[in-house]
């Protein structure tokens, strides 16, 4: 018989579970397995008043370990630990097991299979529970210095954020200036204000700034430590390449993007009179008079949407994803002309407006001023072409909104509204172990509540590296990462979970194997009573359990996952008795 | 064949008074509430969208802004405020000069001062050259009778040579309608097409059925009236004018149509005029200076015409030759110009684009069965 007092609550969410598992038998098995103390059905076991009966359950029967067989523990995980902790349980000794996702939905058409299933499971779960130990939380210090990478807008407005917080803050910028594309620009949407002008004033007030140093002509090249104290390797390209070392506790990524570089030919790309909207801009942007290309007068402009973005999926290494920022630039671009002196007829290819939020006022007002749109097949892209003869442009294009006609304009300038691409990286990519999307860009953790975090921890990103967007969406996302890293900076330490790999030293023989297959660099040879071990960096150690079955003499263990407990929920789930 | 775009076709038709198209994006609220839209005529937002593109060609061969009667609720519900019917009015003024190979159309509707000039001086053209007939005639002060002034035998002659004159001008341009539609459409219609469709012609000349969809009754009822009116006039100077003209003795059997003729003439008149004063309805709101003319030359040919008749039955004879002559300066003008150049000319087009549009279902019904190997479809 078990010593152990273990709680097993059995959620019905409403109707989700309920209605399919005999939570009823359920509890009835639970109760009759060795240590399980209370178990017990709850319509909702997250709401509070269940959460509370849990509590006062835990101190009248002194529970010492807790089963919640419920949802997802993505859901739930820190609910119910958090349960645990004012229940004075170890939180590390509460299991979930998910008995919505994996028994209720997934088996609606057969009861008596999802409430076996459940049985199966929620038996493991106590299984699990019985053999765990009190765990406590591993603490780092950390360095409450912060590494910025990338000096564009979003970058030097993070860098400022880190340092008005009180952190100090190296900024790394790979270019020999700081401002990035946005220094280039001149007028901007949707305030009118000089782009220029705006990163001039931000970079000045990171320059003035006394905790900030920057380091232009330099690039990140290695990291080494763990969370909350990383040793960033920076090299600086002076009169002679030097590198220094910085010692920080959380790094932003913020290096931005590059344009779409149509191949040649590509909507008639390379030929003259043909640009793409960021050379248009420039161009725009330049004339004070009547526009003009190249000495021609420009009277009918052009633009071809989605150049670059929105590729078909069954192209090789195509950009299947929206650039987002591209609709708004070209119908901005196309006001601007539309201030110059003189008349351009201006039509605009496109697949879809996407001139999302408040953009949609650039749009009404391009039409307003007698631009006109032509809705294009998503299958059947314009053509260009050029008459060798009278060197002619035209496009050719079907118009939806036309009920599909074909329709052919002469234009003077053809402009290719050409989207955003993942910048060439590798370099960092590699040195920061950082996970690159399907696109090509950056990843995130969770696009939703973990927006700028990435699997490294202390590692965040911000800005175009992460995904297309524009300026003041970039600097969202760099504050985002400031808040984040005063999250783990401004209290001086870290809690991790300490469900992390351990070495019995005295079996450890050392091989190496392990080590070779950490993906976390989170092992290292040491001494032992005078023969040669691993030894793992708990601080680095994700607790992935990769090395666990590596090892030929068995000396690794996972807390929380033991051997032991991997077999005793095999066998719950196999029916075999304890 | 992809159809070639002409960027400057918005900014022309600006000078017809197309104002606001290019607000217009494309919703189609405009087309979803208008019941004379369907699926081959989308109605007004195809035509708003091929002149927002410059689609020249197509639009100059487009019956679509003839099927449209100006009810203005598509402009009353359009979020954009592009003025849909206004924009349609303003391409059947377009078109108008498009059709007519002189050109006069096209100086008249771009510049109203030119309009007006032209008409004076067509007036006192006239006004010169009839004073002058009359004297040569006889005497000022003689209406009817071997002295008469303006003996109504020759101003019956005169008026066949001006209809014959009118129909000239307005089959010219009838038949540059007609090619510009097939053209545009690629219409391959057969004669018995033609044929069978013709009875639409005269339906849709004299009482407009498809005005009266339109969920407002009220300016298709005025406007009927203002045409029956306008019809019995013109049969009544046509055929009777000698019974008109002569007198003492009222001739009932003609005045009492010349009478109700002339009333809803310049009833009609005033209503409209009274509208677009006040902007009473969508249709009244916008007012080209052309609308202006052309009402107030039809309220002069009115009032003078009842003038005449009452002052020459008063015995003022002088007076009633006067106000003849005076009529007269109004009614050569307004058949002359306004009929064949401006906005009278959509008495013709009108029906004619209705009767196009049958031509065309019908054609295409009839290769479709052909295609299949069975009879052409009887329309319904
Ligand atoms: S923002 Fe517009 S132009 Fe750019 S990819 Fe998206 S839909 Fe295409
Ligand atoms: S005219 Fe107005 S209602 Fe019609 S499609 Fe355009 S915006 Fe929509």
């Amino acid at each position: 018989m078990s010593a152990r007092k273990i709680g097993v609550y059995v959620c019905q969410c409403g109707g989700n579970i309920g209605d399919y598992v005999d939570v009823d038998r359920v509890v009835e098995a639970a109760s009759k397995e060795p240590g399980v103390a209370v178990a017990k059905t709850a319509m909702f076991t997250c709401s509070d008043s269940t959460q509370q009966e849990i509590v006062a359950d835990a101190r009248e029967q002194g529970l010492d370990g807790l089963v919640v067989a419920s949802c997802s523990p993505k859901l739930h995980t820190y609910t119910f630990r958090d349960v645990a902790r004012r229940a004075d349980i170890n939180p590390f000794q509460y299991t979930q097991v998910n008995v919505r996702e994996q028994c209720s939905w997934t088996h609606t058409d057969d009861h008596e299979g999802a409430t076996e299933k459940a049985l199966r499971l929620v038996r493991a779960g106590i299984n699990r529970t019985r053999l765990t130990e009190p765990l406590e939380s591993i603490v780092v210090e950390t360095t409450p210095q912060s590494l910025v990478v990338g000096g564009g807008i979003a970058g030097l407005r993070a860098a400022l954020g880190l340092a008005q917080i009180g952190l100090s803050v190296f900024l790394v910028e790979k270019e020999d200036r700081l401002g990035g594309w946005v220094s280039e620009f001149k007028e901007m949407y949707p305030h009118g204000r000089n782009g220029g002008e705006l990163v001039t004033q931000l970079e000045s007030a990171v320059r003035a700034h006394p905790d900030i140093t920057v380091f232009t002509s330099a690039e990140l090249i290695a990291k080494s430590g763990s969370f909350g104290n990383y040793q960033a390797t920076i090299a600086i390209q002076g009169e002679r390449l030097e590198t220094i070392q910085v010692q920080v506790g959380s790094i932003v990524v913020a290096t931005g993007f590059d344009t779409y570089q149509p191949a040649d030919g590509e909507f008639g790309y390379g030929q003259d009179g043909v640009i793409t909207i960021a050379e248009f801009k420039k161009l725009v942007e330049a004339s004070s008079g009547p526009l003009e290309y190249n000495g021609r007068p420009v009277k009918t402009v052009a633009y071809v949407y989605c150049v670059g973005s929105r590729q078909p999926q069954y192209e090789e290494g195509a950009n299947t994803y929206c650039s987002r920022y591209c609709c708004n630039a070209a119908t901005h671009a196309s006001l601007q002309v539309n201030a110059l002196p003189g008349r351009v007829h201006q039509y605009h290819f496109y697949r879809d407006m996407r001139t999302y939020g408040s953009f949609e006022l650039l749009y009404a007002e391009s039409l307003e001023k007698g631009s006109a749109y032509v809705k294009y097949p998503d299958e059947e892209p314009p053509t260009i072409e050029k008459d060798p003869q009278s060197g002619r442009l035209t496009v050719t294009a079907r118009d939806l909104l036309s009920e599909g006609e074909e329709l052919a304009l002469d234009a003077d300038l053809v402009v290719l509204v050409t989207g955003m691409v993942p910048r060439e990286n590798q370099g960092l990519t590699k040195a920061l172990k950082l996970p690159v999307g399907q696109s090509g860009f950056f990843n995130e953790i969770h696009p939703k509540l973990r927006p700028v975090e990435t699997v490294v921890d202390g590692v965040y990103i911000a800005g175009c590296c992460q995904a297309p967007r524009n300026s003041s969406e970039s600097v969202q996302s760099g504050l985002a990462a400031v808040s984040q890293s005063a999250a783990i900076l401004k209290r001086g330490f870290a809690e991790l979970d300490p469900l992390v790999a351990t070495v019995d030293l005295d079996v450890c023989e050392w091989c190496g194997a392990c080590q070779d297959t950490c993906p976390y660099d989170a092992i290292s040879q040491d001494q032992h009573a005078g023969k040669e071990v691993a030894v793992i960096a708990k601080t680095a150690c994700k607790g992935c359990g990769g090395c666990v079955p590596v090892c030929p003499v068995g000396a690794i263990d996972l807390q929380g996952y033991t051997d032991a407990q991997i077999r005793s929920m095999i066998d719950g789930m196999l029916g075999v008795g304890v | 064949m992809a159809t070639r775009l002409n960027p400057g076709l918005a900014d022309e038709l600006e000078a017809y008074g197309a104002e606001d198209v290019s607000k217009c994006f494309n919703c189609g609220n405009c087309s979803a509430l208008c019941v004379h839209s369907e699926a081959r005529h989308v109605i007004p937002r195809r035509s708003m969208h091929a002149l927002q593109l410059g689609a020249e060609d197509k639009l100059q061969g487009s019956l679509e802004p003839w099927l449209c009667y100006y009810c203005g609720e598509c402009s009353e519900q359009c979020p954009k405020g592009a003025e849909p019917a206004e924009t349609m009015m303003s391409m059947r003024r377009w078109l108008t000069s498009k059709y007519d190979f002189t050109g006069i159309s096209r100086l008249f509707y771009r510049s109203w001062k030119w309009e007006l000039l032209i008409i004076v001086l067509a007036a006192i053209a006239t006004g010169i050259g009839f004073t002058l007939f009359g004297m040569s005639q006889g005497s000022i002060n003689n209406y009817d009778g071997p002295n008469a002034f303006l003996p109504s035998a020759k101003i019956h002659v005169f008026d066949w040579a001006m209809a014959g004159l009118l129909v000239f001008l307005l089959g010219m341009n009838v038949a540059r309608m007609w090619r510009f539609f097939t053209k545009a459409g690629d219409v391959r219609a057969s004669l018995s097409s033609y044929l069978v469709s013709l009875p639409a012609l005269p339906v849709h000349f004299f009482a407009q059925p498809k005005y009266r969809e339109c969920d407002r009754k009220r300016p298709w009822a005025v406007h009927l009236a203002l045409m029956l009116s306008y019809v019995t006039m013109l049969v009544l100077v046509m055929f009777f004018l000698g019974e008109l003209a002569s007198g003492p003795e009222i001739d009932w059997r003609v005045h009492v149509f010349g009478y109700l003729a002339s009333a809803g003439l310049i009833g009609a008149v005033l209503l409209n005029l009274r509208g677009r004063l006040r902007r009473d309805s969508p249709q009244h709101t916008h007012s080209h200076e052309s609308d202006w003319i052309f009402l107030i030359l039809l309220l002069v040919v009115a009032t003078t015409g009842v003038l005449q008749h009452v002052l020459h039955r008063s015995g003022l004879d002088a007076a009633a030759n006067v106000t003849y002559v005076i009529h007269l300066m109004g009614v050569v003008p307004m058949l002359v110009l306004e009929v064949p150049f401006g906005k009278w000319a959509h008495m013709a087009y009108r029906p004619l684009a209705v009767y196009l549009a049958r031509v065309q279902l019908h054609a295409e019904a009839a290769a479709a069965a052909e295609a299949k190997g069975a009879q052409p479809l009887a329309l319904p």
